[in-house]
């Protein structure tokens, strides 16, 4: 693979994004011109500023906020196939979120992201303690508990919904996807990226270093576990967000990341930048799809990502050269 | 044969019949044991004879049929592939079953006149044996936890496709979606429950006609060839039956998880590792596994019935986890 440049990687990827964002704006029952932001019939214009912008920006911030996730639970672990989905990191979200609306909370989006986090932080501490050794992370268990830990919260999540009568209500969590988003919760998604891409920014030097083994990054002066901490924390906070605006939906963090190293072997803070991007545009490419393949009805945002993303670990697991895991 | 192994037998009998009573006995209409074990041999009310061989009855038989098969084919798939933390749902065999059992009958809504019901089992069978040639046919990728792992990429793959079918046919039909996701008892009608339960009382047949090679294959290929066992021929077979038994089970439950991992771990427990003594215990075991989830599912909380997947679940997904720490 012909190694490009940093700056050229990114701005193909902005253009990429700003490409699909175009075209999800557009897309939809009625096709509009972008160019409708602008346009003089108020109807027209209303639908393009408060539903079609509002789905663009969350979905692509939810997007990168996804991929980075992946990005830094696969440098965590040490290997490719980490995910927050896979983990029971969405899982956990969605479950608490579920609880909390079924216990009288009110889903702004405060709670929302409270609950999320929480739900979150818990799910990941579990499936830690799970694989934990004295050794260091145990890989097999690492993903085969956290797959099976998140598919038991997942179908607790789906008791729990039929119990109460609400999987309807909370079928845009269950399922996924960004069909009601709001104004404020594209700001929310946004303002979450926001601050990752600055506590990333602050914190490259030590994520880069996180990759090397304990002896080596101790001996370049770094506390191998607060590194750790700090990765997980962030894991938590992107995850934690990405389901509170979008609900459960998986896989993105596992093949983005990739990808990106694919086009751009290269450290791990370098790849930030394209990672989040790529993880955007694949949010939006998918997002496109779910709303035009069968229109008016929508795809499940969760089982198109499922089956996009299941492919992509199905090859994986399947090439020869990767036999080491 | 030992004094464990006998108490294993015994032990997981007793289990599974007085599961069986308890799951006829409790309800809306709740009936004594008396009445229960009237009513079956033809005698008591008319009320708890219909309650008991028309309400009740169906969900035992459902219950027998897919712990049974589960159970059976997880200790064949962990018999040859000496793996203890293998089983149908894990190789995403029961994924595959699904889908063909969702596609047939989508496809089968959209053409008059088409008998869903008599194909069902077939689009199961080539559903089951689609997913396990991904998942283990591929040359040279032979390590332990990659078979695992393509199994999980496969299940979440496949999950997701029939999430997609299902939730498209109708967006609210969560509970529909759940019996080929996570697996529910979606028809409890007496034709239709014995059909496949005299499948499974056939498959099972065949599995104990195969228990002397079979117990030679738990000692290493090569031992089983030293008594003269083809063992090509064998494993070929062995696996066809596997797939096959799962079918049986994923068109009567769905996806059900897991059953066919634990009950073959716990019946170890009891009564070592000889596959002789291990089959009926692992049978029983699986039985009694799906039939106290089925008590949890249509009791635990009235008036609300959860799928029995659910349920299944949340018992035997812990154990794996508790399985996998313990490695």
């Amino acid at each position: 693979m012909m190694r490009r440049s940093k700056w050229a990687l990114n701005a193909e990827l902005l253009v990429l994004v700003l490409g699909l964002a175009a075209l999800s704006l557009s897309a939809g029952v009625h096709w509009y011109a972008p160019s409708a932001l602008w346009t003089s019939q108020p109807q027209v214009t209303s639908i393009m500023w408060q539903i079609r912008l509002p789905r663009v920006i969350a979905a692509a911030a939810v997007g990168a906020l996804l991929a980075f996730a992946g990005q830094l639970m696969q440098g965590l672990s040490r290997n490719p196939i980490a995910d927050p989905s896979i983990l029971g990191v969405n899982a956990g979200a969605t479950l608490m979120l579920m609880l909390g609306a079924l216990n009288g909370l009110a889903l702004t989006i405060i709670n929302t992201l409270w609950l999320s986090l929480l739900g979150a932080g818990i799910a990941f501490m579990c499936v830690l303690a799970l694989a934990m050794r004295r050794g260091g992370l145990d890989v097999l268990r690492f993903i085969l508990g956290g797959t099976v830990f998140s598919s038991l919260i997942t179908c607790l999540a789906y008791a729990v919904g039929l119990l109460t009568n609400s999987t309807a209500q909370f079928r845009n969590l269950l399922v996924g996807g960004f069909t009601g988003a709001t104004a404020s919760q594209a700001l929310t998604a946004s303002s979450g990226v926001i601050v990752v891409v600055i506590i990333a920014l602050f914190a490259h030097k030590e994520l880069s270093l996180m990759v090397l083994d304990d002896t080596t990054a101790r001996s370049l002066g770094v506390d191998p576990s607060r590194v750790r901490l700090l990765a997980a924390l962030l894991v938590v906070i992107c995850a934690g967000i990405a389901v509170a605006i979008a609900g459960n939906i998986g896989f993105v963090g596992l093949g983005v990341p990739q990808v990106i190293a694919y086009l751009h072997p290269d450290r791990f803070e370098k790849n930030m930048a394209p990672t989040m991007l790529g993880g955007a545009a694949f949010m939006l490419a998918v997002d496109v799809l779910a709303k035009t393949v069968t229109a008016p009805n929508e795809l499940p945002l969760s089982a198109l990502s499922a089956i996009c993303g299941g492919i992509f670990l199905f090859a994986i697991l399947s090439d020869p050269r990767r036999q080491r895991l | 044969m030992n004094k464990k192994t006998l108490i294993g037998w015994v032990a997981s009998t007793i289990v599974m019949l007085a599961l069986t009573i308890l799951l006829l006995s409790l309800g809306d209409i709740s009936l004594s044991f008396g009445q229960v074990l009237q009513a079956l041999f033809g005698g008591g009310d008319r009320i708890a004879s219909i309650v008991v061989w028309k309400m009740r009855l169906p969900y035992v038989a459902a219950a027998l049929i897919t712990g049974a098969c589960l159970a059976a084919s997880g200790l064949l798939l962990q018999t040859l592939t000496h793996n203890a933390l293998v089983d149908s749902s894990i190789l995403g065999v029961n994924a595959g079953a699904s889908l063909g059992a969702v596609l047939l009958i989508t496809l089968g809504a959209s053409i008059r006149g088409f008998a869903t019901d008599t194909w069902l089992p077939l689009a199961a069978v080539l559903g089951a044996c689609l997913s396990l040639a991904l998942v283990a046919g591929q040359k040279g990728t032979g390590s332990r936890l990659q078979l695992l792992l393509r199994g999980v990429a496969l299940t979440a793959l496949l999950n997701g496709v029939i999430l997609m079918l299902q939730l498209n046919m109708n967006s609210f039909a969560f509970d529909r979606v759940l019996v080929w996701l996570s697996g529910s008892f979606w028809n409890v009608d007496w034709v239709f429950l014995r059909h496949y339960g005299l499948a499974a009382i056939a498959l099972i047949v065949i599995v104990f006609a195969l228990i002397r090679p079979l117990g030679m294959l738990v000692l290493g290929d090569d031992m089983a060839a030293a008594s003269g066992v083809n063992v090509t021929k064998l494993k070929r077979g062995t696996l066809l039956l596997a797939i096959a038994l799962a079918a049986v089970a994923v068109t009567v439950g769905g996806a059900i998880s897991l059953v066919g991992l634990m009950a073959p771990n716990i019946a170890k427990h009891w009564c070592g590792h000889r596959f002789a003594a291990l089959l009926p215990v692992t049978i029983m075991v699986g039985e009694a596994i799906m039939l106290l989830a089925t008590i949890v599912a249509n009791n635990l909380f009235l008036p609300a019935l959860l799928p029995v997947g659910l349920v299944v679940a949340v018992i035997t997904m812990p154990y794996f986890l508790f399985l996998l720490f313990q490695q």
